[in-house]
């Protein structure tokens, strides 16, 4: 296993069991209709640090037992693969983002019906949380179609 | 998955007369990862053409030698 595998092993990893628990938590606050910006910024914020503190270190020692850099550059097989896992993953993202777009109508009217309080403030919540929520998705496929490029490969 | 290149290649052989060199020692040679020489070898990758011709230059060899086409394989050839 190339050094760039077990990063994207690692990367998919981190971010199913972080950010799965970060998406999981918006998506039980928005159920109890109980969404505070504030406390889901602070998680998000605490959620990227531990995503970091965790990768970081792993990919270190990844390194260390594989006797491999930390960093290496990539080869022509590499940047084949990761050209082909960022094209497919920008293009998802790009779709996602238009369906976000349409979504906030939907989105907006869910606000104004069930956060009477403050609509203006849940619907940008639900928005940015949806942005996030499609950016992770497109990263962490990214990352997979990269491991599978490299098991086809293997 | 595509099928593979119509392209053969005695990188095998070579590196057996060349008193058993492994992939990882290819690989340093030519500037790429052991896995990227392995899927060369299996024919499961083709590489550039700088590639090739540094993996032939490591031999000592054509790149005819190392590389052959089969285009005769080919539909509507």
């Amino acid at each position: 296993m190339t050094m760039r595998e077990r990063v994207a092993w690692i990367s998919v990893v981190t971010s199913l069991v972080i950010f799965g628990y970060y998406f999981a938590s918006v998506w039980m606050d928005f159920s109890a209709r109980t969404l505070d910006g504030d406390a889901l910024f602070w998680r998000f914020l605490k959620c990227f640090g531990v995503a970091v503190i965790i990768m970081l270190p792993a990919s270190m020692v990844g390194a260390y037992l594989g006797g491999e850099k930390f960093d290496p550059p990539p080869d022509e097989l590499e940047r084949v693969i990761e050209a082909r896992a960022n094209r497919v993953g920008l293009a998802v993202l790009e779709v996602a983002i238009v369906g976000v777009v349409l979504l906030s109508v939907w989105i907006s009217d869910i606000a104004r019906a069930d956060f009477a309080a403050d609509p203006a403030g849940a619907t940008a919540i639900m928005l940015v949380n949806l942005l996030l929520f499609v950016t992770a998705s497109a990263a962490v496929l990214r990352e997979v179609l990269t491991i599978i490029a490299y098991r086809r490969f293997a | 998955m595509p099928p593979p290149p119509p392209i053969t290649n005695t990188i095998r052989r070579l590196r057996f007369d060349h008193g058993e060199m492994t992939q990882q020692e290819l690989a340093d040679r030519i500037g790429m990862t052991r896995q990227t020489v392995a899927a060369i070898e299996q024919n499961k990758y083709s590489p550039s053409l700088e590639a090739a011709f540094r993996i032939a230059e490591v031999f000592g060899v054509e790149i005819g030698v190392v590389f052959q086409w089969k285009a005769a394989d080919q539909p509507g050839r």
